[in-house]
């Protein structure tokens, strides 16, 4: 497992805009970083071969509606579906 | 509720927080950050995974002192990063940049700040350069799904008529597959027959469009040019109005 964190590479002079490495437990994102939202664990209509072709690290799903259906339980059991939130 | 994020594995997990509507009273604004204040404790005492990064919830709806005062609890509390929520819910652009700025005042320069919900790529350019990290926002996505495309020179609704014998790409500076290889007529069409494959390619569009931008940004952000990547995106909207 990576150590996971957050680290900042650069910052910008003229504003407070920095670009930073945020570490987590499957893998670092770059940041500034857009996540697309996939609250059901997908990104309607794509799959994460689409996502990661487009240049994606993370993107959000909704605990809620997973917890929900299919259950985070049976997920769980699954494995996951690494996403935040 | 951390117990579920735990269990789903997410690689990060958010505490709970209560989001107002827009425009909020400053007494029920006070109430929802305490409420938020005291579930971010109760979640950061709940955890159990070490694996997982925890991030709290800045709320004070439009309010820039109750907005610093909520980061200064967090961060006394202290997670992993820092989420603004309950921003970009309606208020005017000036507003929510300083309820954001008095927010950001007070997080630490060594975590990340996400802008939950946000936004428009006005609003990505804003928020870099205003010190945020990290976005979510379902429109490029849910855009896509009711036609409308995202350009260098602004938004398309890819129904309208005048697109029907444009056999011109979405955006003639975009290099995506779509720009590549199908016409707006083609899309206009797949979009007006409710074609499944019309709604997977204007995602796959709209979102190369996003993840474009969010490349240049952290390329200006390393060069230093960040004014000058904003002063071309605006610029170039101008010039190019179809």
């Amino acid at each position: 497992m990576l150590a996971h964190g957050f680290r900042v590479l650069q910052r910008e002079g003229h504003s407070r805009a920095r670009v930073s490495e945020l570490w987590t437990a499957h893998g670092v994102v770059q940041t500034p970083a857009f996540m697309p939202v996939g609250s059901q664990a997908t990104v309607k209509g794509l799959s994460s071969e689409d996502l990661t072709g487009l240049g994606f690290e993370m993107v959000l799903c909704n605990a809620y509606h997973l917890y929900l259906r299919p259950g985070h339980q049976l997920i769980a059991e699954l494995g996951g579906p690494r996403c935040i939130i | 509720m951390i117990e579920v994020q735990e269990s789903l594995g997410a690689d990060v997990a958010m505490t709970l927080d209560e989001c107002l509507r827009y425009p909020a009273a400053e007494d029920a604004a006070e109430a929802a950050l305490l409420r938020t204040t005291q579930w971010a404790r109760r979640s950061r005492d709940a955890r159990r995974r070490s694996d997982q990064l925890l991030f709290g919830i800045v709320q004070g709806a439009h309010y820039p002192d109750l907005r610093a005062r909520a980061a200064v609890s967090l961060v006394e509390i202290g997670f992993d990063g820092y989420a603004l929520g309950g921003l970009s819910v309606g208020e005017d652009k000036e507003v929510m940049r300083a309820a954001l700025d008095a927010a950001v005042a007070e997080l630490p320069e060594s975590a990340p700040r996400y802008l939950m919900g946000v936004g428009t790529p006005e609003d990505l350019i804003e928020g870099v350069a205003h010190g945020v990290d990290l976005f979510d926002c379902v429109m490029p996505t849910r855009h896509g799904r009711t036609g409308w495309l995202f350009t260098s020179f602004g938004r398309v609704l890819i129904k309208n008529a005048q697109y029907a014998r444009d056999e011109s790409p979405v955006d003639p500076i975009c290099s995506c597959l779509v720009c590549r290889s199908y016409s707006r007529a083609y899309l206009r069409h797949l979009f007006l027959a409710k074609e499944m494959l019309g709604i997977r390619l204007n995602t796959l569009h709209n979102l190369h469009y996003f993840a474009t931008l969010m490349t240049g940004l952290r390329d200006a952000v390393r060069q230093g040019r960040l004014a000058e990547f904003r002063a071309q995106f605006y610029a170039y909207r101008e010039t190019c109005q179809t």
